[in-house]
């Protein structure tokens, strides 16, 4: 326990003052800095914890905007580093800096970075004149660019400039294209430890969004797409053979240049460009093949409801699923299940199905998944529930509607294999008996072995 | 394989037989473990009996989900356990908040501390006053008047 001395003592346990300098520290890393400064009048302990602060968080707009001008947000900044003396800083945080004296702004990153920091957000509304003479460390593990687009005065000399960094997220960024193949965004990408790359462009009018990808370490990507320029989104490029996880979410793309041949699981969120309110193009451009060909290894598969019309309407083809375990996809009262029958016989090794909703679009294609067509017409042999393998079934947001309800019926009649259901009512329901007895009756009825739990 | 259970005890005499896997996810008991005998009780002399049993329920929620089946990927099961932790943090008075912190860093249960130390920040100094900082923590001015001034003067940007 903390080392306590007589005055905390009178103070007993269950006090702040019980806790020792270090955790102080750690609390105060975890709110503004400016605050975290301001407690030093709260008393001669709290004068001291500053330098215990590990992680610094700088927003220009909770400084009130106008009173700071860019110049002065730079000097608060400057002023505290110095503050802190020279102990490093675990993570630094700089937000909206809204007029940039390239200059400084530049030094101070140099300092940061050169303070051993394995953490760097940086957040502005402006051009950004990154200087390639101060932006490089040997310990960076994680780095954050967002809101900005990113000029270059000067090409970057090429090789490494974080050779340690892990991480990279860049959220409405966009970089100056000018020198090719010297620019900032490849030489991030060329960090050899590199495995995790985050990306977000969800400005809809903004049509340079980051689509190429080109990396033999990373091996976690989550992409989120909203261009409403059906033009400047021809293609989506990911060259990672070493890809295991992927996130993707964006209008379908007309072709895919992608190599992810050790992909593991994937989650995708494909949207047709019909559903971009500003368009009226036809429901189907888009090909989605080559994307849905490359991933068809994985073991873990989560479909918005949006793909499963995208996988349906923008593939002439479906591959074999010959590893895929897990499928789960979600479900929209205006999206439809035309795909299913395919996806689940070309899945001959999908042991768990989730769903999350099991309200859809009722459209003539369901097939046998679904009970859209009365029960009777389905002619039950070819069902392609039957030769399924699920053996665990789990259903997210039930709502207990008489379709709903058939719907659960189908399931547990027709797939042979299973042995436990797990259902989750939608959160509105979560106390209604008698939608959970009538569930359980339903199931005691198609199975004798199987379980049912309600989570 | 049957599962191996591990009895704590409290500074008050207060026995707690866990399973290993809910007690190991301190980095602090396994150097007991070892230190001691493995068959022995392990006596927590800094931790009483009221927080033992609110760190037992934290890491039994917690070891649940860390080995449950569905390979713990779904979403909401993380999302449930987000909600969870909300809400055994929202239970807890602050004197009980303070003590508890204390016991996740002794024991080194490195997701504890760190919810317990955002739940801190987040609720008791985050969007306050320097004031309101001090009436909810409860700190005591132990300054002079010109020693304020000069640590207030030290930072003086800060309260701009």
């Amino acid at each position: 326990m903390a080392i306590a001395d007589k005055k905390v003592e009178t103070c007993g346990g269950g006090s702040i003052n019980s806790l020792p300098d270090e955790v102080l520290g750690q609390i105060l890393s975890l709110v503004p800095t400016k605050l975290a400064a301001s407690t030093s009048v709260l008393s001669k302990r709290w004068r001291n914890l500053l330098p215990l602060v590990h992680s610094v968080d700088f927003d220009e707009s909770a400084n009130g905007g106008s009173t700071a001008s860019g110049r002065g947000f730079l000097g608060l900044v400057e002023r505290t580093l110095a503050s802190m003396g020279g102990v490093p800083i675990k993570k630094v945080s700089l937000k909206g800096i809204s007029y940039i004296d390239y200059s400084r702004y530049n030094h101070l990153v140099g300092d940061v970075l050169g303070r051993g920091t394995l953490e760097l957000h940086l957040s502005s509304s402006c051009i950004r004149y990154i200087v390639p003479e101060f932006f490089f460390s040997k310990t960076l593990v994680k780095l954050t660019l967002s809101d900005g687009f990113n000029d270059q005065r000067e090409p970057f000399p090429g090789g490494v400039l974080f050779p340690a960094l892990k991480s990279l997220s860049l959220f409405r960024v966009w970089f100056d294209a000018f020198f090719y193949g010297d620019d900032l965004y490849e030489c991030l990408l060329s960090s050899p430890l590199l495995e995790e790359l985050n990306i977000c462009d969800d400005d809809p009018l903004q049509s340079d969004s980051l689509k190429d990808v080109r990396s033999s370490s990373i091996q976690r990507i989550s992409i989120f797409h909203r261009c409403h320029d059906r033009e400047a989104h021809r293609w989506v490029s990911l060259e990672t053979p070493n890809l295991v996880y992927l996130d993707y979410s964006g209008h379908v793309a007309e072709t895919y240049d992608v190599e992810l041949d050790s992909l593991v699981e994937a989650r995708l969120d494909l949207v047709l460009w019909k559903h971009n309110g500003s368009t009226t193009w036809g429901d189907a451009w888009g090909g989605a093949n080559q994307l849905i060909t490359a991933i068809s290894n994985v073991v873990t598969l989560h479909l918005s409801a949006d793909s499963l019309e995208v996988f349906y309407c923008c593939s002439t083809s479906m591959p074999e699923f010959n590893n895929l375990a897990k499928l789960s996809f979600e479900s929209h009262k205006e999206r439809h299940w035309q795909v299913l029958p395919l996806l689940l016989k070309n899945a001959p090794n999908l042991e768990t199905l989730v769903i999350k909703g099991l309200v859809h679009k009722i459209t003539k294609g369901c097939g046998d998944v679904c009970v859209c067509k009365r029960v009777t017409k389905i002619n039950k042999k070819e069902s392609c529930l039957l030769s399924c393998q699920v053996k665990v079934l789990q259903i997210y947001e039930y709502g207990g509607s008489c379709r709903e309800l058939k719907q659960m019926r189908h399931f547990m009649e027709n797939l042979r294999c299973l042995e436990v259901v797990k259902v989750k009512l939608q959160v509105d329901m979560q106390d209604n008996l008698s939608l959970t007895n009538k569930l359980k009756k339903l199931f005691h009825t198609a199975s004798s072995k199987g379980k049912i739990h309600f989570i | 394989m049957s599962k191996k259970n591990i009895v704590l005890k409290s500074s008050n005499g207060i026995i707690f037989e866990v399973e290993e896997a809910v007690a190991l996810q301190s980095e602090t008991i396994p150097y007991m473990i070892e230190d001691d005998c493995a068959n022995d009780t392990i006596p927590l002399a800094n931790v009483t009996g009221d927080i033992l049993a609110l760190v037992i329920e934290y890491c039994k929620k917690h070891v649940v989900v860390a080995d449950g089946d569905g390979g713990g990927s779904s979403s909401s099961s993380q999302e449930d356990l987000k909600n969870w932790d909300a809400q055994f943090m929202n239970d807890l008075d602050q004197s009980k908040i303070f003590n508890l912190l204390l016991a996740a860093d002794f024991l080194n249960i490195k997701t504890l501390f760190d919810l317990t130390c955002q739940f801190v920040a987040d609720t008791m100094i985050k969007g306050k006053s320097v004031e309101e900082v001090r009436r909810t923590l409860n700190i005591e001015k132990d300054y002079t008047s010109e020693e304020e001034a000069k640590a207030r003067q030290e930072n003086e940007w800060a309260f701009k």
